[in-house]
């Protein structure tokens, strides 16, 4: 947006002249060349700090805003690729055909190939090397954690320490002293040690007692607080996010059990989950394997193999919304693809996402416009705590992920602008 | 100015921001929404990971600005 169009915007959205708006903003990129000027950092709120250095004036970004301008890829984490995708790697060709042996073959080169090959054992090595460190820190961590809790008992050692000496100090000072200055300073250190004495332990032992005594209703208040926060939490968020989508899915005759027995349970079972495809035919349906698709927040990385397992209700993503079921499917279509009907049966597989919509309405027009054009269609609800539901439309089913990556490759690039593949 | 009217137009050029556009303002420089697509890397395990698509902001100051 040029300077003219965003003076134009500002007039508009604050009911003043185009004049007014130019000055304002004239003043406003006076005021922050000031401040960076004067301070080297100038904050605009809930947009970021304006940093100025020798390097010149950067942007932080508000972290809020940072999640905010993220919000189409909530919940989506980083996705370890099957390492026969080798070959779609681009930019990483080189270090990939020589890396990506060792972590599958690391013992099989140990045993058969030792004679044959040995940059494969030191990059071993290397790697073994790397994680040490690392498993060595944790305990540090750990041991740190450890001190910092254990801090009021180390207090009390160390004022029973700090108190220990005067007495000691006494002895030192008695025996040294004694033959010099006789009995005038005796009776003084005396009285002031024995002073001190006392209110040091008179101060460690109050505060003590006040600590013990205010630690009770702490927790009691926090506890208390926690439930209710649970209840409301259930009630409030909870509660309706998980009715909603099934409502929000086909006809109002489609029963959402499939849909919360999925995100309720969680004793899922490993691989084959209970399947949650929502058409108004499904009753044709059970019995098939349907993965559900998982997207866990917290988790930093989901690995292929345990992702099905998964389940946070934080961040669900439940099974994708079909219009048609095995039945309708032609005879020789394959199970995995870009084209064609959905099948059931392929929902273990990855898919290209191409949008991440808020607006349910929205996310219909684009599943049924990539439906409608022949592309196996899919349409998930993802439950993400800060934003809400949103709606994934993906298109294809593939049994690898280095399968879809191809397929990306070769679709129109308004179609593929800007995709991610997940698992289904 | 005052902290109100500065609220107002971060605000504004926020809502701008979020729409995908960029916000030039004359005498200091261009904020602009940085998108970076899906990209992969390597883990320390040597595995390839994809990483999903992720929006950003980047200023891009005016040479005056900078000078000063």
């Amino acid at each position: 947006m040029k300077q003219l169009d965003f003076i134009q915007y500002v007039a508009r959205e604050l009911s003043i002249s185009e004049e007014e708006s130019q000055e304002l903003l004239r003043g406003f990129s006076v005021h922050l060349n000031n401040e960076l000027n004067e301070t080297d950092s100038v904050q605009l709120t809930g947009l970021g700090t304006l940093n100025k250095d020798i390097y010149g004036i950067s942007l932080e970004l508000d972290p809020s805003f940072a999640i905010e301008i993220n919000y189409k890829y909530a919940g989506m984490q980083p996705i370890i690729v099957s390492d026969d995708f080798n070959v779609g790697i681009e930019e990483e060709e080189e270090s990939e055909v020589e890396v990506d042996p060792d972590p599958e073959e690391e013992p099989e080169v140990d045993v058969e190939r030792e004679p044959e090959k040995e940059s494969e054992p030191e990059e071993e090595r290397e790697s073994v090397i790397d994680k040490e460190p690392d498993s060595e820190q944790e305990p540090e961590a750990v041991d740190n954690t450890e001190v910092e809790v254990d801090s009021e008992p180390e207090e009390e050692t160390q004022s029973e320490v700090e108190v220990d000496p005067d007495p000691e100090e006494e002895p030192e000072v008695d025996v040294e002293r004694e033959p010099e200055e006789e009995q005038e300073s005796e009776p003084d250190l005396d009285d002031e040690a024995k002073a001190r004495i006392a209110k040091r332990t008179a101060s460690l032992r109050s505060p003590k007692k006040t600590k013990k005594s205010n630690l009770t209703p702490i927790y009691i208040g926090i506890g208390v607080v926690f439930i209710a926060a649970m209840i409301a939490g259930w009630q409030f968020y909870l509660k309706p996010i998980l009715d909603e989508p099934a409502m929000l899915v086909g006809d109002s005759s489609t029963e959402p059990s499939n849909v919360t027995e999925a995100i309720d349970s969680d004793s899922i079972s490993e691989e084959q989950q209970p399947s949650a495809a929502l058409d108004n035919e499904k009753n044709g349906l059970e019995g098939e394997a349907s993965g559900t698709m998982v997207m866990n927040e917290e988790s930093s990385i989901i690995s292929p193999e345990n992702s099905a397992s998964r389940i946070n209700t934080d961040s669900v993503v439940s099974a994708p919304i079909m219009a048609k079921n095995v039945a309708e499917i032609p005879a020789d279509q394959p199970r995995y693809g870009l084209v064609g009907e959905v099948d059931t049966r392929a929902n273990d597989g990855y898919t290209l996402v191409l949008f991440s919509l808020s607006n349910r309405q929205s996310a219909m027009e684009k599943y049924e416009l990539y439906r409608s054009a022949g592309y196996r269609s899919l349409l998930s609800p993802v439950n993400s705590s800060r934003f809400g539901l949103m709606w994934r439309v993906s298109i294809g089913q593939f049994s690898t992920v280095e399968q879809a990556l191809e397929v990306a490759k070769e679709l129109p690039k308004e179609i593929i602008e800007d995709y991610f593949i997940t698992k289904i | 100015m005052d902290e109100h009217q500065i609220e107002k137009i971060s605000a504004l050029i926020k809502e701008r921001l979020l729409v995908g556009e960029s916000v030039l303002l004359e005498g200091i420089g261009t904020f602009s929404r940085i998108h970076e697509p899906q990209h992969f890397s390597r883990d320390e395990k040597g595995r390839t990971v994809a990483h999903p698509p992720k929006d950003t902001v980047q200023f891009s100051p005016e040479e005056l600005g900078e000078r000063e």
